[in-house]
């Protein structure tokens, strides 16, 4: 160890302002960097899966609809208050 | 040796390279970073000339080392890309230019506060001085540029040539200390006959060189990494893999 204690190892001489400006600024460029690309690759994987469940739902709920609508025609005989239960699918 | 390069133009067997690499990369270039680090603020001996303040010189250095690296490599990814068309290569550049631009600016503040207390001043229009503020604007410009296009090919292709044409500023940063009457020093290590530091100053210097390597290499990694997701969301092995990465975070 070069220095004496801790304190003077934080004085650096003097010149501690400068020298911990620089080794502070360096480590924190570099954390947030890292952040930035770490959280945007969560975001990415999370973002793919959403879509994914969102296409699903589109199919289900398309597939529901064509099966009303199916039905429906069959029954032309169907009352009015069945219809609106078709539609609010 | 292109046969066994080509099958990483495909965007999936890139992700998954780096997927490989990136633990290696990142613990690695963590533990040397740290050693170098700390063995350079606490153990190095001091300057006889600039006391303490020197020691700014275990980021300083490695971070202007590593800035002209990364801008040679983004302008090799960029010719190869406009050379070959490679479509992985465009995506390298885009993955280093923001890694590049970090570590330039880096340098440019631990330079600032080396100069304060050894030539009294923050900032001064000088060779060296300038011609690494341009390169930190060539980074950007890179950035900038790659995004005010729609079409990502085009965007690549623009950037590409930006790029290349930049190149042209990495020896004037070299000789700029030779060129012209500049307040920065000289080169320190890079003189083979004999150099200018003792080997316990040396060593600490080296080790961190090579620990901002390893860490600008994981970013780098990552980067790509996310590069490729964005321009292939709708894939289904993105699909796959997004799916599979949620399954293991969930069975943690």
């Amino acid at each position: 160890m070069h220095f004496e204690d801790f304190s003077s190892f934080l004085d650096m001489a003097g010149y501690g302002l400068y020298v911990w400006l620089s080794f502070g600024c360096a480590a924190i460029s570099l954390l947030v960097l890292w952040l930035d690309s770490f959280f945007s690759k969560r975001a990415m994987l999370k973002q793919v899966l959403t879509e994914q469940k969102r296409q699903a739902r589109i199919k289900a709920a398309a597939e529901q609809s064509a099966t009303a609508e199916k039905s429906a025609t069959a029954q032309k005989s169907a009352t009015a208050e069945q219809r609106t239960n078709g539609e609010t699918i | 040796m292109w046969k066994w390069l080509h099958p990483y133009a495909k965007t999936e067997r890139t992700y998954h390279l780096c997927q490989k690499l990136l633990p290696w990369f990142s613990l690695l270039g963590l533990a040397v970073i740290l050693v170098a680090t700390v063995w350079g603020l606490a153990f190095a001996p001091m300057d006889y000339q600039q006391s303490e303040a020197y020691r700014i010189i275990y980021v300083h250095v490695p971070s202007a080392v590593l800035s002209k690296s990364l801008y040679s490599a983004m302008a090799i990814a960029a010719f190869v890309g406009l050379v070959w068309q490679v479509k992985t290569s465009f995506m390298a550049m885009m993955a280093l230019a923001p890694v590049g631009a970090t570590v330039t600016f880096v340098s440019l503040i631990t330079g600032a506060a080396w100069g304060k207390p050894m030539w009294g001043t923050w900032w001064e229009w000088d060779a060296r001085l300038t011609s690494q503020l341009i390169l930190l604007f060539l980074f950007l410009g890179v950035i900038s540029l790659y995004k005010a296009f729609e079409d990502k090919q085009q965007a690549g292709k623009a950037a590409g040539v930006m790029a290349i044409v930049g190149v042209i500023n990495l020896p004037i940063i070299h000789y700029s200390v030779q060129w012209w009457n500049t307040l920065h020093q000289g080169a320190s290590i890079m003189k083979f006959d004999k150099p200018s530091m003792p080997p316990e100053m040396l060593w600490p210097l080296l080790l961190s060189i090579l620990g901002w390597a390893l860490v600008s290499g994981a970013i780098f990694l990552l980067r790509m990494q996310n590069e490729i997701l964005q321009r292939e969301l709708k894939r289904p092995w993105v699909v796959a893999l997004a799916n599979k990465s949620a399954a293991s975070s969930e069975g943690k």
